[in-house]
């Protein structure tokens, strides 16, 4: 076993290097995801060995993940979907003066979280796929339910706008085939509408032409002014220590989402953001530059990307788009993943288990060395990045399913997103709920199937009745500061 | 010019050049030939185009190149109608298994196998059907009779509407029986299911013969032979149940391509698949080489779409129950 983790980081290491490098790069750039970067790497990892080609597709998946917080931070736009929740936090501090701190925190937080799930991975995978697989239609759904009514959690300002937004992202999620039945439903006989508002679209538009918009108007596109140092201090051995509790439940909430098959790391991140604001001494300096919140959204998406490969070695079982070309790339190299790669081909479970470790660390080294130069990109005149944003989110569009439809509907959801900024209502809740409904629904609907249509089950499954509880607690807290807080300011 | 190539494909054929290029015709093909792939990458359609594509890479099959496009989406309906309306000239072919039956009988599009031209078949994958190793069913007919003595017990993890869903029904219409779907998703899906307890069947791929021979229990194959991988496995059909399931992979042209560039377009890529690197693919995945074209292909899709419209209600009737 140690014999692989000594040709990953000699034999293996230019792969590992060149992956987690265009991983960054490319989850950096909004509009180009890690599953398109690895789609198109696929064809030319035929003529490669296969555990190169692994290697270098695991570096590329664990460095999208974390080149999302790039344009998170310093642009408030996610370069990745999983990036989402860093915006909220990330931004803000990078805008107050300090984007290499802000950097710093987001890189060293996907280090914990990946270092974190990969300890999990390789001590305890076989064991926890099968306490995953236990993990009904019903567990995922109230599991769902308890990160939806954390919505609340996420949106600042009114809760009435919150759950507007939340109403309208679930409200967007729906069209397209009927899990349950098969059919078509909400597509108003437009054919090209079958297939729903694809998710890459939805968020270019709303969450990155939509900020396009935004500051293409506002005082957000002149430069900011240089803050004396800004460029240093990125991370501090201190802040494992500070933040100790922070990194550590983060890490584990964001493994546990991505072993769930099916949910992964976006969720992972929305979930470890809710709870460590939850947990807060001071849950309203979240969305405002917290610290903790930069920790928990980054820990977590990194843990859940590393921890979605807990199913893919030990059931062959894909948790989400990635893990699944990671897949066929597996079973193009003839590997044959599945239930048995742990017991007949242990060596290919090792070198993703191994290469999971050295793409984080090649990850830490990269961004550790580039922080300093990217932090810099705060004080570029957006107007020199956005010609390129725009050409990559087309791109980024076109590539869904190769056609122009996807395109017009970014743009439809760029004007959405910008006429919910103005009128206040919060993207954060659109976004989390419109990636949770499906979700939900498909969890939901198996589950009325297996139960006989009845709901009984979510109430006498010891799990399902735990995440309704908690999911009820959390509903009354927010309602109850929402109410304490009206009172507090009755002006507004 | 055109008199030498055609001498020297005469040369070559006398010869029996096995992967010798195909003679190009006197104005095709000038341009990159296009293959849709309805689906995403990495999945089974897109491995074997990405197998084919290699090997008339290899061995100089094409003139021109051969590029294939992923344009995944609704059930490789958004790939499909790319292909529909595109140019009927030879340069737009599209890769798609029994998908595209599934949604036609299911009325969910306005189009039809009718409303493409077939090229070529490919490759054929039988599904065998599969309970957990600790069910209590030993045998298909054990599995099926207490199907029919207790309607609506069984559950089965199956992708509602697909092409998987249409043998199901075949299955409980040849048993007599009805039992509950479970919208779970493709196999890896549904493997998860009956391992964590929660469905009871599903139709497997044969690659999952291997992969889970610890946790699953084959009862029948749904093809018409014996799979050669797994000689003791019975088919349903040799049981007494004769349901097809098999996910045959086919090539196909615009409506309206002329027919010497359908007869150019199925030579190259029948060349392709017969090279040493495509078989190996196909071994390696499990997939049998049933190369068909011409008359017996436009046979094999009329049967094969027939059987699909006479269970499409029972596909709907065993759909959207809550």
């Amino acid at each position: 076993m140690l014999d692989i983790y000594v040709y990953v980081f000699t034999t293996g290491l230019p792969w590992i290097l060149i992956g987690t490098g265009v991983g960054i790069l490319v989850g950096a750039i909004p509009g180009l995801s890690g599953a398109v970067v690895i789609s198109l790497a696929l064809p030319t990892t035929y003529f490669m060995d296969g555990s190169d080609a692994l290697l270098l597709l695991i570096s590329m998946y664990i460095g999208a993940t974390t080149g999302g917080l790039i344009s998170a931070t310093l642009m408030r736009m996610p370069g990745t979907e999983a990036a989402i929740m860093t915006t909220l936090d990330g931004y803000p501090m990078a805008a107050g003066g300090q984007p290499a701190r802000a950097l710093g925190l987001g890189v060293l937080a996907s280090f914990i979280g990946g270092l974190i799930a990969w300890a999990i991975l390789a001590a305890l995978s076989p064991p926890l796929s099968l306490v995953a697989v236990r993990f009904g239609p019903y567990e995922i759904f109230a599991m769902t339910v308890v990160a939806l009514t954390l919505i609340a959690a996420v949106s600042r300002g009114s809760l009435l706008n919150g759950l507007l937004a939340a109403a309208l992202g679930a409200l967007f999620a729906m069209p397209g085939i009927d899990p349950s039945s098969g059919m078509l439903r909400l597509t108003f006989g437009i054919s090209s509408l079958d297939n729903g508002f694809a998710l890459l679209p939805v968020i270019l538009g709303v969450l990155v032409l939509g900020q396009v918009l935004l500051d293409c108007e506002g005082p957000a596109a002149k430069t900011l002014e240089r803050v004396p140092g800004s460029a240093r201090i990125a991370m501090r051995l201190s802040d494992l220590r500070d933040y100790a509790g922070t990194f550590v439940s983060a890490s584990v909430i964001g493994s546990w989402i991505g072993i769930l098959p099916g949910v992964g790391g976006t969720t992972a991140s929305i979930a470890a953001y809710s709870v460590s604001k939850a947990a807060s001494k001071n849950p309203e300096r979240f969305g405002q530059g917290e610290e903790r919140g930069i920790i928990a959204a980054e820990s977590a998406n990194n843990a859940g990307t590393v921890g979605a490969l807990v199913p893919l070695i030990t059931l062959g079982i894909p948790g989400s788009v990635i893990t699944a070309i990671l897949l066929g790339a597996m079973v193009i190299h003839n590997l044959n993943p599945g239930p048995l790669l742990f017991t007949e081909n242990p060596e290919i479970a090792y070198t993703v288990i191994a290469g999971a470790f050295a793409a984080n660390v090649a990850m830490l080294a990269i961004m550790w060395v580039a922080t300093p130069l990217l932090s810099r990109l705060m004080y570029v005149n957006k107007f020199y990045l956005f010609p390129a944003i725009v050409v990559f989110c087309f791109i980024g569009a076109f590539t869904v399913s190769s056609r122009f439809f996807d395109i017009w509907v970014m743009l439809g959801f760029a004007v959405l997103g910008y006429v919910m900024a103005k009128a206040k209502v919060p993207a954060g809740p659109f976004i989390i709920a419109y990636i949770l409904t499906p979700i939900a629904e498909t969890n939901l609907r198996s589950g009325l199937v297996i139960y006989d249509g009845s709901f009984v089950p979510l109430l006498t499954r010891p799990v399902c009745a735990a995440f309704l509880a908690l999911a009820a607690v959390s509903l009354i807290w927010s309602l109850w500061t929402e109410l304490k807080h009206a009172r507090r300011t009755p002006a507004r | 010019m055109q008199i030498r190539s055609l001498a020297v494909a005469a040369l070559a054929a006398t010869l029996g050049l096995g992967a010798a290029a195909v003679p190009a015709q006197a104005d095709y093909p000038e341009k990159p030939i296009k293959l849709i792939v309805p689906f995403r990458a990495g999945g089974g359609t897109d491995g074997l185009a990405r197998a084919v594509q290699a090997a008339i890479d290899k061995h100089d099959l094409l003139p021109v190149p051969f590029v294939v496009v992923n344009a995944d989406g609704a059930a490789g309906t958004v790939g499909t109608r790319q292909v529909l309306t595109a140019e009927p000239d030879g340069y737009t072919i599209l890769q798609i298994h029994q998908e595209m039956f599934a949604v036609s009988a299911l009325d969910r599009v306005e189009y039809g196998p009718a409303d493409l031209e077939p090229v070529l078949q490919a490759s054929e994958s039988c599904l065998f059907v599969a309970v957990p190793i600790e069910s209590q069913f030993e045998t298909l007919e054990d599995f099926l009779t207490f199907a029919k003595e207790n309607p609506g017990k069984i559950k089965q993890a199956d992708d509602i509407g697909s092409a998987t869903h249409f043998p199901s029904a075949q299955l409980m219409q040849a048993a007599d029986a009805e039992w509950a779907i479970v919208p779970t998703g493709g196999t890896s899906k549904r493997f998860a299911s009956m391992k964590g307890g929660f469905t009871d069947m599903a139709l497997m791929s044969t690659p999952w013969l291997t992969k889970g021979k610890n946790d699953l229990r084959p009862l029948a194959v749904l093809g018409s032979e014996r799979l050669d991988s797994q000689p003791d496995l019975a088919t349903a059909k040799e049981l007494g149940y004769d349901v097809q399931g098999c996910l045959t992979r086919r090539y196909w042209a615009p409506k309206g391509t002329p027919a010497d560039r359908v007869a150019y377009l199925a030579e190259v890529l029948e060349k392709a698949l017969q090279t040493d690197e495509v078989q190996a693919y196909l071994k390696q995945n499990s997939e049998a080489s049933v190369i068909l074209s011409g008359e017996e292909l436009q046979q094999a899709v009329d049967a094969d779409y027939q059987s699909f419209l006479d269970v499409a209600d029972l596909v709907k009737q065993t759909s959207a129950k809550n």
